[in-house]
């Protein structure tokens, strides 16, 4: 199997993380169209979106729907997805998109979870190889707390304190030597951001109260993942996304739980006569991810370069033995990938159009790390 | 007129010219021994400020008793000068024991009868003591009557006093439950008193059983008595008379007036003093008190008939009672001993003589008591031997007698007042090596305490508010209430706005088809929403109103109940009566009464405060941003309205209800700034300090009723002790017209 790039999704129980990554694929499709190149999807994958897209079309024609009424994630999830030659399946970029159960977070939770401490394990270790971390914050709940005690929940419900010691390993195994060249982007995405901004069919002004907040309440977090990074830089990035876009909070409360704390529950209604998703600004972690494969391939044909002196070769052997970024990547830089996707036999002129359908890849995770972030999206490093 | 009798009325004449300045005198003196009290006050006052410096200085060594003692002499000194100068007539006492012819003296002198003054050889017949007085034209008998409490604490309280009985009965009532002793050994006295007290038990035993007789006379009245009358009222009863009246029990006091045959004097007047030896409590101090209020001259009668010819031990203790009244007067001009001589054997009288002489004037040339030998029921001797040669000696001894008293008073008191001032003097130079801060000081230090008291109160106050305005407060009444006003929001668009869904759709259905387009029905309906809800959350203003009271409550608290006396109108009230008598005090504070009238202009009401914000969250509810949907002019279409509307109206509430939410956090800000600039300005401004002085004088009494405590307290009260003695020494000053009034 051909390796992948990792990237691992973060947050807490129903935040939307699979909402997210179906806006995350949906809005790569739109702008990889007429590139020649199309995202697509493992089966098991397209089963989820597909389930998950008519899930929200339901919540979408009901006019009125609690974002928590979702079902949300039992199990984990690896969304295998790439970015593929339409000619030629076999000429992808693959991509592993780690989708866990938030509530796995929760320690005590994963006690209850049948195997739950090698999943858990196997989650952690897709992580600590990911290098993107991307974590889904749930805007509403940082937004819609006004009194002490709904601030005083804030932590509790988006699980600060879980959140924050996962990017602590994710931040500490990136500092290693052996990741020190490696790529590493934090995305902090506030989702259920529709009632705060006015750039996608809402009248809100709080765009900038909600970017104070998500550096207010996250800032910690921040500083564990910076201070955790001695050797290296984490690249962040702020990058504020409509999932739905049609949609606008109407009322949000606070209800005592059977535990004694404060939960939320958000009601959202339909803007207009909208019955289909308005993504915005979740391009922006595909184009994150793809600057991090590019930037891997700047670095690994330097590399290719020095092997010539350097036995580069078998330092390549040896990533690969890893699976690591490096291996994935010399996988494609070395020619491999093209040498495996020129199956024996193939006549030259086939050789050669294959070898054209990979730069046409190329070029298009190229494009894609070129394209210009949403305004709403900003690096904070 | 005669020479003795013009002599007399110029004596008289005399005396009533001095009576102003002896009673100016007596007011002196009364306010010196208040000015007394006042200092034992004072000094006890500084010994208990409990000051070591103080302690040191040894007031408590001055004997303020002693000092008081001999101010009571000395106005006992002019007790009797203002006894003598005010008497409107020359008074001569009829003194004696019993059954030596006092009553037939007064019959003969005054031309009344035994029922006027009535004699007896046996037992004693007198029982109430009249003033006789000479009037050419009047002749009349003035009773003046006892009442309950003025019995009661006269003549009943000196028998308990003699008895030892205990404290006497306060109302006759009580006097009749009284459970006397049957006998005299029933007496809780010696054996011996109980002998020579027994006839005073049976005495009080009497007037006990006779009470029906003289009980209704207890009124305080004064009666007018006919002189044929007269005898029933001042008179024993016969000792045989089976229901004795006793009416004489209820005569305070018996004036009669009457035209004395023989007095060649105006103003004259003849006092029955007390029989001494008599069985009545008292009685020494009894006739001792007639002889020094009463009178200025004492006929002492004596009768030497049997074994009465003597000059016993009683006679002698009656002379020296005589004595002892005469005062500073000397005593052969204050009294004469009258040896009644009327049917008795000369060598009885001799021999009285005799022990007069020997006993009583000790063979001196000069006589200290000139004797009198006359029968005294015969009012021409009585004439011609006694009142004669009594007047002629008075009118000049009278003078003589009268310079005595008052140069004696004027000695004692002038002595007293030299004591006084040096004692005065003396502490007032203790004290002044007590270093005490002037008014000045003590005003600058309260003035600086007050700032600093305040300061610290008003930052606790501040301290409370800011805890208020730390973003962890939970103001849960408050978010309480905004969420109950959102709830009931809520229920109202849900319920339809008010009407109900099907109403609504109904009433839209009809709209629409009437407008033929949903557009004006919806703009209609989006503006009364926005209203409603806007005048709804409207409510939150009594919390507003709450917390406004609260912080004026905490100030008023601060800046504590004496500057801030409670106000009818509550604390607001309170605080705007400062202002206002910070600005109209004599010295006015005006910075001060600024920064009070800054905080009073505090608002948080919803219309001010809460609405324009609300506002934003409001405009989800304008017709240009409600994106209204085409919706088919029939019910289902009403249906899509209602839902659109309805959505809005709950997120256009949920803001607003956000809004409110904020409120608390906002409002304790506002009110912490309010608090922090009125801390700015009412301790810290430049002029502060200068107004804090002005208030700490303005509002000196409010502040401190009472002195403080510790170094205050006993710098107040040496400034009070030398106030005391600074009075003091001004009213010792001799009066202007000292030496004159002579």
């Amino acid at each position: 199997m051909n390796p992948a790039f990792k990237a691992a999704v973060l947050g807490p129980t129903r935040v939307g993380k699979t909402t997210l990554l179906t806006a995350i694929l949906d809005e790569t499709k739109q702008m990889l169209a007429g590139t020649g190149v199309i995202i697509s999807l493992d089966e098991r994958t397209q089963r989820r979106v597909r389930t998950h897209r008519q899930e929200m079309q339901q919540a979408l024609l009901q006019r009125e729907f609690n974002a928590y009424a979702l079902a949300g994630t039992q199990d984990e999830a690896y969304y295998h997805v790439s970015l593929q030659s339409v000619a030629d399946e076999d000429v992808r970029i693959p991509f592993s998109i780690l989708d866990y159960p938030g509530k796995w977070l929760d320690p005590d939770f994963l006690d209850t979870v049948a195997d739950g401490k090698r999943k858990w394990r196997e989650c952690e270790e897709h992580i600590k190889a990911s290098v993107m971390l991307l974590v889904p914050i749930d805007a509403s709940i940082l937004m819609e707390a006004e009194t002490p005690p709904q601030r005083g929940a804030v932590p509790g419900l988006l699980q600060f304190g879980d959140v924050e010691e996962v990017a602590r390993k994710w931040a500490s195994t990136r500092n290693l030597a052996e990741h020190h060249h490696e790529p590493a982007v934090l995305v902090l995405a506030p989702l259920k951001c529709e009632k705060y901004f006015d750039d996608n069919g809402g009248w809100g002004r709080d765009a900038d109260e909600l970017r104070k907040r998500v550096a207010e309440w996250y800032g910690p977090m921040l500083d564990i993942v910076r201070g955790e990074a001695t050797q290296r830089d984490i690249k962040i990035i702020y990058a504020p996304i409509d999932t739905y876009g049609v949609v606008e909070l109407m009322e949000a409360d606070w209800p005592r739980e059977s535990d004694g704390r404060l939960g939320f529950r958000a009601h959202y209604r339909i803007r207009g006569d909208k019955t289909t998703p308005s993504v915005k600004a979740a391009g922006a972690v595909m184009t994150a991810l793809c600057q991090c494969v590019v930037d891997g391939w700047a670095v690994a044909e330097g590399r290719v370069l020095a092997a010539r002196q350097h036995d580069y070769a078998r330092l390549v052997a040896r990533d690969r033995e890893r699976k690591g970024f490096w291996g994935t990547i010399g996988y494609y830089v070395s020619g491999e990938s093209a040498r495996n996707a020129a199956d024996q036999g193939k006549t030259a002129m086939e050789i050669t159009q294959i070898e054209q359908r990979q730069q046409q890849v190329r070029k298009s995770v190229e494009a894609l790390a070129a394209t210009a972030y949403d305004p709403r999206v900003e690096p904070w490093s | 007129m005669s020479d003795t009798s013009r002599r007399i009325a110029e004596v008289l004449d005399n005396r009533r010219r001095l009576l102003p300045a002896v009673d100016d005198e007596i007011l002196r003196w009364e306010q010196t021994q208040q000015l007394l009290v006042r200092l034992g006050q004072a000094i006890d006052a500084v010994g208990a400020a409990q000051d070591e410096s103080l302690a040191a200085l040894g007031l408590n060594t001055v004997d303020v008793p002693a000092l008081r003692q001999r101010v009571s002499e000395v106005l006992a000194a002019l007790a009797a000068v203002r006894a003598r100068v005010g008497r409107h007539t020359m008074n001569i006492g009829v003194s004696g024991r019993a059954r030596n012819g006092k009553s037939t003296l007064l019959q003969s002198l005054t031309g009344l009868g035994d029922d006027q003054i009535p004699a007896g050889a046996g037992v004693p017949v007198t029982a109430v003591r009249s003033r006789i007085f000479h009037s050419a034209e009047r002749r009349e008998a003035v009773l003046t009557m006892h009442t309950e409490a003025s019995f009661c604490a006269e003549v009943l309280a000196g028998y308990h006093e003699e008895l030892r009985l205990g404290p006497p009965p306060e109302t006759i009532a009580a006097f009749v439950a009284h459970d006397y002793p049957a006998h005299k050994e029933d007496l809780d006295l010696p054996a011996a008193e109980q002998t020579r007290l027994g006839p005073m038990l049976v005495r009080l035993r009497e007037m006990q059983n006779s009470t029906e007789t003289y009980r209704q006379f207890l009124n305080g009245q004064t009666r007018v008595i006919e002189f044929a009358d007269l005898r029933a009222w001042v008179a024993y009863p016969g000792i045989d008379d089976p229901r004795p009246d006793r009416r004489y029990l209820a005569v305070r006091d018996a004036r009669i007036t009457t035209r004395f045959p023989t007095a060649t004097v105006e103003d004259l007047g003849l006092i029955d003093l007390p029989g001494l030896g008599e069985s009545m409590p008292n009685a020494e101090r009894h006739h001792i008190a007639g002889l020094e209020n009463d009178v200025d001259f004492v006929l002492n009668v004596k009768r030497p008939d049997g074994v009465n010819a003597y000059w016993d031990s009683h006679d002698a203790a009656g002379l020296g009672l005589i004595c002892q009244a005469a005062g500073a007067a000397p005593v052969r001009d204050f009294a004469a001993i009258l040896v009644n001589s009327g049917g008795l054997p000369q060598e009885n009288v001799d021999a009285l003589l005799s022990a007069i002489r020997d006993g009583v004037n000790e063979n001196a040339r000069e006589a200290a008591f000139p004797v009198i030998v006359a029968d005294v029921k015969s009012p021409e001797t009585v004439q011609a031997d006694v009142l004669g040669p009594v007047l002629a000696h008075l009118a000049t001894a009278l003078p003589r007698m009268d310079t005595a008293v008052i140069e004696h008073a004027l000695t004692l008191g002038t002595a007293t007042r030299e004591h006084l001032g040096a004692v005065a003097a003396d502490l007032l130079a203790t004290l002044r090596s007590v270093l005490t801060p002037t008014t000045v000081d003590l005003l600058l230090a309260r003035a600086k305490g007050l700032q600093q008291q305040m300061a610290g109160t008003v930052q606790e106050w501040i301290a409370g508010l800011e805890e208020k305005a730390a973003d962890s407060y939970e103001d849960k009444e408050f978010y309480d209430r905004a969420q109950q006003l959102r709830d009931d929001v809520r229920d109202w668009i849900v319920d339809g706005f008010g009407e109900g869904e099907p109403a609504w759709r109904q009433r839209a259905v009809s709209d629409m088809r009437v407008d033929d387009s949903p557009s004006p029905f919806t703009v209609r309906e989006l503006n009364a929403v926005r209203v409603e809800i806007a005048r709804r959350f409207g409510a939150i203003d009594d919390l507003l109103e709450r917390r406004r009271e609260e912080f004026w409550a905490g100030l008023a608290e601060a800046l504590g109940a004496r500057l801030v006396p409670p106000a009818d109108g509550g604390p607001r009230q309170a605080l705007a009566d400062l202002a206002v008598r910070l600005r109209e005090a004599p010295d006015p504070c005006p910075v001060l009464a600024e920064a009070v009238d800054h905080v009073l202009d505090v608002r948080l009401d919803y219309r001010t405060r809460v609405m324009p914000r609300m506002r934003t969250a409001l405009s989800l509810l304008r017709s240009e941003r409600s994106q209204p949907p085409a919706v088919p002019h029939n019910d289902e279409g009403a249906g899509t309205l209602f839902t659109h509307i309805s959505h809005l109206a709950r997120e256009a509430a949920h803001g607003a209800a956000k809004t409110l939410e904020q409120e608390p956090a906002i409002t304790a800000q506002v009110l912490l700034a309010f608090a922090e600039q009125f801390e700015d300005q009412f301790i810290r401004s430049a002029k502060s300090e200068a107004e804090f002085r002005r208030l700490a004088e303005a509002f000196r009494d409010q502040l401190w009723p009472d002195e403080l405590s510790g170094p205050a307290l006993a710098t107040a009260r040496v400034q009070h002790l030398r106030s005391v003695l600074r009075d003091l020494t001004t009213a010792l000053q001799p009066s202007s017209d000292d030496g004159t009034s002579r």
